[in-house]
């Protein structure tokens, strides 16, 4: 059985590593609002998730504002690719297992 | 045991979020009824030295300016509407295969509408187009789980009934005047939508995005 990836498997990080997969990047206030996590919280995973060198982060600015973008690099696509496929073996009964379920039970009277 | 995050819900969100302020029917109702109207007006011009202009290329260029315009209006307005109060995201380019797919849809439709506009076929033109809006709205929101686009998607076919049972419209003045119908019915809705988008994600106060 392949080992889970512990950086993705914690739901928070995986919330956010799912949402940068559908995406090409996605600034730190959308996070914020589909994460429902606070600033500081999704501050530390993002830092976690770079650390990792599974997403980029750009610090730049919209006019005044300063803006926060996240991207998912190729790096992190293919952990989250191996992550799902690790879920699925490890949630999909074997094949082994599901003959054994079939083989019909007697109990004697 | 699994974390409890249903990971396909949470990467359908983008797409979803895309579309919840309303937007999206606003630029495709333009799209649909913009052109047409142009193409109701075009008609409805006398012979004379402004239907020679027009038929000089004004035309196209009028077709070209509203093409160009609603993406770029559209894209504005999500930078001032939406991306400010409720975050940014930029949706991934599609992929090769799904565009030579999409090309092959719009040949396959362009051919059949072709076939329509024909004397013989031109009754059916008005309910076999409003069929394949239709079924393109509803396909669309079931494919991002947007129950309010598939019920949108009723709304071509009420109207192509409209048209077909209650008037003698047909052929291309006919699916020209539906389109007419369905756009503006989107811009509506779309403005609804948009107007309770804005009702309930207020402008936050600037800090960082």
């Amino acid at each position: 059985m392949s080992e889970l990836n512990r950086v993705i498997h914690e739901p928070a990080r995986l919330t956010i590593i799912a949402l940068l997969s559908s995406v090409k990047e996605a600034d730190f206030l959308y996070l914020l609002r589909e994460t429902g996590l606070t600033k500081g919280n999704l501050s530390t995973h993002l830092v976690k998730l770079e650390e990792a060198g599974y997403v980029e982060i750009e610090k730049t600015f919209r006019g005044k504002i300063p803006l926060t973008l996240v991207r998912l690099n190729s790096e992190g696509k293919t952990a989250f690719e191996d992550y799902r496929r690790s879920m699925k073996e490890i949630l999909t009964p074997s094949k082994a297992l599901s003959k054994v379920r079939r083989i019909p039970v007697h109990i004697p009277t | 045991m699994g974390p409890p995050v249903n990971v396909d819900a949470v990467a359908l969100r983008a797409s979803q979020y895309w579309m919840e302020d309303g937007l999206v029917e606003i630029m495709l109702g333009l799209i649909m009824a913009g052109p047409s109207c142009l193409f109701l007006a075009v008609g409805a011009i006398p012979r004379g030295p402004l239907l020679d202009v027009m038929s000089l290329g004004g035309v196209q260029a009028l077709f070209l300016a509203i093409g160009l315009s609603i993406p770029w209006g559209f894209k504005k307005l999500k930078q001032r509407i939406a991306f400010p109060r409720r975050g940014y995201v930029a949706l991934s380019r599609p992929t090769k295969m799904f565009r030579i797919f999409m090309f092959a849809i719009f040949a396959i439709f362009a051919a059949l509408f072709r076939l329509l506009a024909s004397r013989d076929w031109s009754r059916m033109a008005v309910p076999v187009t409003a069929l394949v809006f239709a079924l393109a709205l509803i396909l669309l929101g079931l494919q991002v789980r947007l129950p309010r686009m598939v019920w949108e998607g009723l709304l071509p076919l009420g109207f192509g009934a409209l048209l077909y049972f209650f008037t003698a419209v047909k052929g291309s003045k006919g699916v020209v005047t539906l389109m007419v119908m369905i756009g503006a019915s989107l811009v509506i809705l779309g403005a609804l939508q948009l107007r309770s988008f804005r009702q309930a994600n207020p402008r936050p106060e600037e800090t960082e995005a």
